[in-house]
């Protein structure tokens, strides 16, 4: 075969879910609820002169999470930590650094499980019984779930000793940590100060925050009917590409889909750190008392996932075979909503 | 021609004999006739009666055949009544042992020497039993990291009794088992060690194997 049929392959398949509803009914956060690791969010205003305080301040108050470099993972499977953060409180951590497709992963889900995407070396080196990844039907990569809130999960009971005496020989790692407490007086960062008492190099991180304002912009009106270029559109804009179509122009070009209308000012504005879906919700419900004050035509609200977390929707085995994106759209209405999720594909290796 | 009275009185092994050649006689053209009396010392096949069998007698048996030795569970080692200290002894013979076996080289050689697979052909065909073997690796990973003394070796077996006074069973396929010597770290992966212990100083060794699973 001297030269391959490239352009023959078929494309990479893509998992697009739109579910459209009333707020009232107040469906939309379950989508939210689904997506526990999420690492981007961004938020479309039209028609828009100031932005209320309150909006940049629910993703930058009290959203910091840690960076905790070389940590075993024995340590998080120690009683104390278990008892005061992950029974208390919502505790999500994930590796960084590590990718999902040829090294060793783990993550914490808000449900108190300590998950393990190994490969088959450290897996037979580890010792600790798994299941053979969905994605793999040669057993090249297995998952080990460790549930930490189980009952019988203490000291004393031979498979706690096991699993801590296991995880002693696993490889350090490097983890990103955001805990909410349980009570408002209660600080977030108790869980830096039990990191840090144990002597681990623990960085506190902010959610870098960006807005940006376009002016005179062409908006496409927002139905029901033209999801799918209308969300094509959002993408272009907090890309900040080339809207206004070249016409004559030899490349390809893009143009706003009709109807459209021009607005004056289009904030944009986006957050980049590690959230909890609570703190999405949060800000969901500020974007939703917003449409209803000032009546907007519509409120945009972009979030993406990790592709390199070992869970993706619903805490299902994530994976990354042509990309490792999961993420939704959702578009408020003053009446309605729309949820576009996209999922990575669930198509298996070979 | 006729029979002569003493050819009568032949055993009857020879009467058959007597009666061949008196057909042969009678048939054969005249010519050759005389070349029959350079046949009289051979014997033929046909004319003598098969010898019989006779009864095998059974000598008495040296050994103990399978099924006995399994009725007298001979083939297992017993569960319980180990004791891991009292093995102290047996690791320290075989420590011995072993280093007497590697004294053979001046130094460890490392892989670009030339006494490398030697040194690897002496190492594979020594003796397990004493041994310390921790398993490192394993398909069946609720056996990763079992440690013990080897009392007894099979072709697919290590047992071992662990610090907890136990006895195991570790098959040597799917695992790999790691042994210390002084200084020295030793990595043997089960799946090409499936040899019977007693043929092993017979067995011929590969020099390239794959190290994996």
């Amino acid at each position: 075969m001297l030269s391959p049929e490239i352009w023959n392959f078929k494309a990479p398949d893509s998992l697009v879910k739109v579910e459209k509803g009333n707020i009232v009914n107040n469906n939309c956060f379950n989508t939210i609820q689904k997506l526990h690791h999420n690492h981007l969010v961004s938020v479309v205003l039209p028609d828009t002169l100031r932005v209320p305080q309150n909006i940049c301040e629910t993703l930058k108050n009290d959203c910091e999470y840690y960076k905790i470099s070389n940590v075993g993972l024995d340590e998080l499977v120690n009683i104390n930590f278990i008892n005061a953060f992950v029974r208390k409180g919502i505790f999500i951590s994930l590796s960084i650094n590590e990718r999902i497709d040829c090294d060793d992963c783990m993550c914490i889900t808000p449900n108190g499980f300590l998950l393990l995407s190994l490969t088959k070396e450290t897996y037979e080196s580890l010792g600790l019984e798994g299941t053979p990844s969905h994605y793999y039907n040669t057993k090249q990569r297995y998952v080990v779930s460790i549930n930490l809130l189980s009952n019988h999960f203490k000291p004393g009971k031979k498979n706690y000793d096991r699993t801590k005496d296991r995880l002693l020989t696993l490889k350090k790692m490097t983890l990103l940590i955001n805990w909410e407490p349980p009570h408002l007086d209660i600080c977030p960062s108790s869980v830096a100060k039990y990191f840090d008492d144990l002597k681990f190099d623990v960085q506190v991180c902010l959610p870098d925050f960006q807005m940006r304002t376009n002016y005179t912009i062409k908006v496409p009106n927002f139905t029901m009917d033209n999801i799918h270029e209308f969300v094509e559109w959002l993408g272009m804009f907090s890309l900040e590409s080339d809207l206004g179509g070249g016409g004559e122009s030899y490349l390809s070009t893009y143009e706003t889909p009709q109807p459209y209308q021009e607005y004056g000012q289009v904030k944009f504005l986006q957050w980049r750190g590690f959230f909890s879906s609570q703190q999405i919700n949060k800000l969901l419900e500020v974007l939703i008392s917003h449409l209803k004050d000032e009546e907007k035509p519509w409120i945009s609200l972009y979030v993406q996932g990790f592709s390199d977390v070992v869970v993706g929707w619903d805490l299902q085995e994530h994976h990354y075979y042509t990309n490792g994106d999961n993420g939704y759209v959702i578009v408020l209405n003053s009446e309605d909503y729309m949820v576009y999720q996209h999922m990575c594909s669930k198509k298996s290796y070979k | 021609m006729t029979l002569t009275s003493s050819d009568f009185s032949a055993t009857s092994k020879d009467s058959g004999k007597v009666y061949l050649f008196n057909l042969l006689k009678e048939n054969l053209p005249r010519r050759t006739q005389s070349e029959l009396n350079t046949l009289t010392d051979s014997t033929f096949v046909f004319t003598t009666n098969a010898r019989k069998k006779g009864k095998v007698v059974r000598t008495k048996k040296q050994f103990l055949t399978r099924k006995e030795r399994k009725k007298l569970n001979i083939l297992k080692l017993p569960k319980q009544d180990w004791k891991y200290d009292e093995l102290c002894e047996m690791r320290e013979l075989w420590k011995q042992y072993m280093r007497n076996n590697l004294n053979l080289y001046p130094k460890i050689p490392t892989w670009e020497d030339p006494n490398w697979t030697n040194f690897n052909i002496t190492l594979a065909k020594s003796e397990f039993i004493g041994a310390e073997l921790t398993v490192i690796r394993s398909k069946n990973v609720n056996q990763v990291g079992m440690r013990g003394t080897v009392v007894l070796e099979t072709k697919a077996t290590f047992q071992i009794v662990t610090p907890k006074n136990e006895l195991k069973i570790l098959v040597k396929k799917p695992s790999v088992f790691t042994f210390t010597l002084d200084d020295m770290k030793f990595t043997i992966f089960g799946k090409y060690a499936i040899i019977r212990p007693s043929e092993r100083s017979i067995k011929k060794i590969k020099t390239l194997l794959l190290p994996d699973l």
